[in-house]
């Protein structure tokens, strides 16, 4: 096998594993509810595997802007409008979610999302 | 696609992402740490030959170097000129202004790697060194006569100059709320520099460099650890940490300053453990201390900054305690005519290996993530949208370290930082107790101590990254 042909293969191998992975239905879903700026305290940390689809689906009492940070996916939740961060966990390491306040003051962590290897 | 840097991310710029050692691989290092202790202790019981000078290879001529020595002085002092430009001047972003990574990454992380690693760079390109010995040339140019000294230094002061301004320092770095804005660090960095240039206009600038420019003195220390050195005009190679062995214990100050050292780099790790953040809620919890911070708090810093200054004091003092107390120790388990002082400070930069390694350890994928700002902010340094060296578009992988690479090489890392340090403690030992048998019975203590420092360095890294 040529050089050309043993990478298209590669190519064509690595499509299919990821048509496979972006088909499977299976998405790690994680339902988060905040209530006073906090999610449940029994969940803090989510944790999941690298190449895991995840979605984290938040609703709020109060109008809050989440920033998970790594990934830097922001979304926007209120009371009347849940919102989802959907990703394929990539990279592996420990990403705190905040509040994103404008004008400084302290992040405080609602949650951590674990991606393990 | 897996940066885009959050415009006011409030998490402060060189966030670190890494997930804690798993239990098992903690648990095994600290296993790990305490056997090749005791085996090192075997090996002392049989062998005669430790501490019998080590090997040294000399590599070139320090003459040769001297045009590369020259060019590193000059970038070194552009680089300087830039960064501070960029603070003033540049878009006022932590991720979009070269200041922040330069500073808190490249400078500060970078040199004390390299400074561990090679050899003492610092020294070499201290652009604020560079800058007055260019002020005092030109001064000798114009007048005639070398630039002269005003003051004689004080004996007594020794490096205590250095010890307060790296305590300043080290709450810049960790308990500072405003050290990523761009603006505030530039203006710290000129005020620190013109702190240095009047110390060095007043006493002379070797002997400022030696007792009072922090990171002269801190560079120096850690750069004791490494394998290269300048020695009677040639670069020499010599084993790593034989550079902290000493003929001379080192003076009280000194032993402060290392001590200051090694406490503001544990603490750097502490303060973002879970224990830290409970800690800190009991604090605020409580009624009497929480109406103190109250009140301390109208003077501008909020309850948790002022916790956390508490604990960056306290710190070194535990330290300093537990330092004493081994020396203690040690004086009472050997007949030796010196005082627990003086045996404190003939072993303090014995410790320095092992946190070197843990500095190593907690900050390697750091440097390798947080760093990776440097490439697009090298073509832009002030976010004006310029694309210097076409380098602007660089995204940041923050993939770049696998958690296994990360966890393996910690693990390593440490257990070597302390394996380094028993040795050197040995060494130290036969030199102060002179007879094999006093030098082994005083030992104990000191091995006590290294494994609990090292077992607290390997349990902070087992810990999540909260805060």
């Amino acid at each position: 096998m040529s050089r050309t042909t043993f990478i298209e293969a590669m190519v064509a191998a690595s499509a299919l594993i990821l048509a496979a992975a972006a088909a499977d239905p299976a998405a790690k879903v994680f339902e988060l509810a905040i209530a006073n700026g906090r999610v449940d305290a029994s969940r803090d940390t989510v944790r999941v595997t690298k190449g895991d689809k995840v979605e984290l689906r938040w609703s709020s009492d109060k109008p809050i802007a989440l920033h998970l940070h790594g990934y830097d996916i922001e979304v926007s939740v209120s009371p009347q409008s849940p919102a989802a961060m959907a990703f394929v966990a990539k990279i592996a390491g420990r990403f705190p979610v905040s509040e994103h306040r404008h004008g400084g003051g302290h992040e405080r962590a609602v949650l951590y999302l674990e991606v393990h290897p | 696609m897996l940066l885009a840097a959050p415009p006011a991310a409030a998490h402060g710029f060189g966030q670190r992402f890494d997930l804690p050692l798993p239990l098992w691989l903690w648990v095994s290092a600290a296993g790990a740490t305490i056997v090749l202790t005791f085996a090192a202790i075997a090996l002392f019981v049989r062998e005669r030959s430790f501490g019998a000078g080590h090997p040294r290879l000399g590599l070139l001529e320090l003459d040769r170097l001297r045009p590369l020595a020259a060019l590193l002085r000059l970038a070194g002092v552009m680089v300087f000129v830039v960064t501070l430009c960029a603070g003033f001047l540049g878009v006022q972003d932590a991720y979009r202004n070269l200041i922040t990574p330069m500073v808190w990454v490249l400078w500060w992380v970078g040199f004390a790697f390299v400074c561990a690693l090679l050899g003492n760079l610092w020294a070499l390109v201290n652009p604020l060194n560079t800058l007055f010995i260019w002020v005092e040339g030109l001064y000798a140019a114009l007048t005639g006569s070398a630039l002269p000294r005003k003051l004689p230094y004080p004996a007594w002061l020794g490096v205590w100059p250095a010890v307060v301004l790296f305590l300043g320092f080290a709450w810049a770095e960790l308990v500072w709320r405003d050290k990523d804005v761009p603006a505030y660090l530039a203006r710290a960095l000129l005020g620190y520099a013109s702190l240095t240039w009047i110390g060095m206009f007043l006493y002379g600038r070797e002997l400022w460099l030696k007792n009072g420019e922090a990171f002269s003195v801190a560079f120096d220390v850690l750069a004791r650890f490494a394998p290269m050195h300048a020695s009677q005009g040639k670069l020499v190679l010599r084993p790593p940490g034989a550079g902290l062995i000493m003929d001379q214990p080192v003076r009280f100050p000194f032993l402060v300053f290392v001590l200051l050292m090694l406490a503001s780099v544990t603490f750097d790790g502490f303060k973002e453990t879970p224990l830290n953040q409970q800690i800190n809620t009991a604090m605020q919890g409580s009624r009497s201390i929480a109406s103190l911070l109250f009140e301390l708090s109208e003077l501008g810093f909020d309850e948790s900054q002022l916790v956390a200054t508490a604990e960056l004091i306290a710190f070194p003092l535990v330290f300093l305690a537990a330092f004493w107390l081994t020396s203690r120790v040690m004086k009472a388990s050997a007949p030796t005519p010196l005082s627990v002082t003086e045996i404190a400070c003939a072993f303090v930069l014995t410790l320095v290996p092992i946190a070197v390694a843990y500095h190593l350890a907690h900050y390697f994928s750091l440097l390798l993530t947080a760093g990776q700002f440097i490439i697009p902010l090298a073509s832009d340094p002030f976010g004006f949208g310029w694309n210097i060296f076409g380098s602007a578009k660089y995204k940041v992988d923050l993939g770049i370290v696998s958690p296994y690479v990360f966890w393996y090489s910690a693990v390593t890392i440490i257990v070597l930082g302390h394996v380094i340090a028993v040795v050197l403690a040995h060494v130290a030992a036969l030199r102060v107790f002179g007879s094999r048998q006093g030098a082994l019975v005083s030992q104990l203590p000191m091995m006590a101590l290294m494994v609990a420092y090292t077992t607290l360095s390997l349990w902070i890294l087992a810990q999540p990254i909260v805060g």
